[in-house]
């Protein structure tokens, strides 16, 4: 056997051998990986274990969610062209097998439709993964707000009546730590012209008729523009593909229908919610947010235990490894291959991720 | 010892030779000694019977057992080639349904990649069984040459 050497590193490893035709290195990164055990699942020789990954997800373990033994290995790299997730890699004389076209990819891609995004910033609100931002900016208030608010300084006392009315803060008091030099609490009063909206409720509750507001907005509408999307409102939706899973959460509350995901797997998820006893080893350790334990909305409400949101699943399995008791099932029916695989054993080992 | 057992090996495969017709100077090509010797070899003067039964017992068990014995009896790997191909009667055989081309047995140089192929030359292959040791999924083998 030609000698395999492993380098573990803070956030994972490498398992490489120097051969006289080729050099292989299997890389893994443990941010990227979500402990779903697909690798595990497919790998011939047995060569990957699974941490503890409920106890991992949970925080009660600092441990790798996986390790891989270079001896038993043959870098075959059939766990990286699986791995969903790209936390493991394989690289023939420094190409990866992701690029080449010979070995197959299973799908997993989001796109955003910017000319759709209506930059409402929901999506980047549900993200489990805080791939997703919107980077929104207004237009100055100002351009649709217009008026004039005047204080008479002769006659306000300072009494701050209309700063505790004002439903905008707008209205600002200057205080003092009052001396006996400077004997007053309150020496000043001032209108922040950005919060105010010219709506009189200052002039109405002074008691002392010390304010006039005049809103030019009615008078003026013509003046003031309709705000449009792309001109007064700027933004843009990133996403960090290293960082998303595909998980498609913001494409199903996406009130434009401008994402769109497409996921490695079409299967469903199968809870024995009597066997489940409420561990919450699944919920911590999947990188969707897709299962939840529901609260009963009335006091002697009967809900199940554990329910999961197939819309926002992707089928990965991280829950049913992790579930202490094996009361998760991941069942998928179809697996989605951007390259199928085409050698005959590749093709029965991809199949095995199906009869989960 | 390991000479000897060498010696009962190359006794046995000149005796398989002989009855395919090869004369004694052609076999003595195959197993690189002197003709006398191979005429030795053939009246069952030598080796001694108990070397024999050793050698026959290698002849017996499974090639890719008995060609890493047959290799560690000898340097001479063009040899222990020749032995190992006479007294099995096996080439190298590759199983393109089972292969996972993870590249373990491209260490030697008979063996080659080529996309979802792997080539075989017969000439380099000294039959060592290397490859189908390490091989993860039992995708090489020794097979009869008659196999095809």
């Amino acid at each position: 056997m030609i000698e395999q050497v492993k380098e573990v590193y803070e956030n994972g490893f490498t398992i490489y051998r120097d051969g006289k035709i080729e050099k292989r290195e299997l890389f893994w990164n443990d941010e990227f990986c979500v402990g779903c055990g697909i690798c595990a699942d497919i790998c011939p020789v047995n060569a990957i274990a699974m941490g503890p990954l409920g106890a991992i997800a949970k925080g009660d373990v600092v441990a790798p969610k996986l390790d891989i033994d270079k001896d038993t290995c043959v870098l075959c790299g059939m766990c990286a062209s699986a791995c969903p997730f790209d936390a493991l890699d394989l690289k023939i004389n420094g190409k990866s097998i992701k690029e080449d076209e010979r070995y197959p990819k299973i799908k997993r891609d989001i796109k955003i439709y910017q000319d759709k995004c209506v930059l409402c910033e929901q999506c980047e609100m549900v993200c489990p993964q805080a791939a997703i931002t919107v980077d929104r900016s207004l237009a100055e208030r100002s351009k649709f707000v217009i008026g004039e608010v005047n204080i008479k300084k002769d006659k306000c006392v300072l009494c701050g009546i209309c700063a505790e009315y004002c439903p905008a803060d707008a209205i600002d008091l200057k205080y003092n730590y009052p001396t006996p030099s400077n004997p007053k609490p309150i020496t000043d009063i001032e209108v922040n012209s950005d919060k105010c909206v010219y709506c009189k409720v200052c002039e109405f509750v002074c008691p002392h008729d010390a304010i006039e507001v005049i809103c030019y907005k009615c008078p003026m509408m013509k003046r003031i523009p309709q705000a449009k999307l792309y001109e007064d409102i700027q933004g843009k939706t990133v996403v960090d593909k290293d960082l998303c899973v595909t998980c498609g959460w913001c494409a199903y509350i996406c009130p434009a229908n401008a994402i769109e995901v497409e996921k490695p797997f079409k299967g469903e998820v199968i809870i024995d919610v009597d066997a489940c006893n409420a561990c919450g080893a699944c919920i911590s350790i999947c990188p969707c947010g897709a299962l939840e334990f529901p609260k009963p909305k009335d006091k002697a409400e009967k809900v199940p235990r554990l329910i999961v949101n197939q819309n926002l699943c992707v089928l990965c399995g991280a829950c049913s490894k992790a579930c202490p008791i094996n009361a998760i099932k991941v069942v998928r029916k179809e697996i989605n291959f951007e390259r199928e695989p085409k050698a005959i054993a590749w093709k029965k080992a991809f199949e095995k991720l199906l009869q989960n | 010892m390991p000479d000897h057992i060498l010696s009962g090996i190359k006794a046995i495969v000149s005796m398989k030779l002989r009855r395919k017709g090869l004369t004694q100077k052609e076999i003595a090509k195959i197993i690189k000694s002197d003709r006398s010797i191979v005429s030795h070899y053939l009246s069952g003067r030598y080796p001694k019977e108990k070397i024999l039964k050793i050698a026959k017992t290698i002849g017996e068990i499974p090639p890719e057992y008995g060609a890493r014995i047959i290799h560690s009896l000898t340097d001479d790997k063009e040899l222990a080639k020749n032995l190992i191909k006479e007294l099995y009667g096996i080439k190298l055989s590759w199983d393109k349904d089972s292969c996972i081309f993870c590249g373990t047995c491209l260490m030697c140089e008979a063996l080659t990649l080529d996309y979802l192929t792997i080539n075989i030359d017969y000439n380099s292959c000294i039959l060592c069984g290397n490859c189908i040791i390490n091989c993860p999924t039992n995708s090489l083998k020794f097979v009869r040459e008659s196999y095809d």
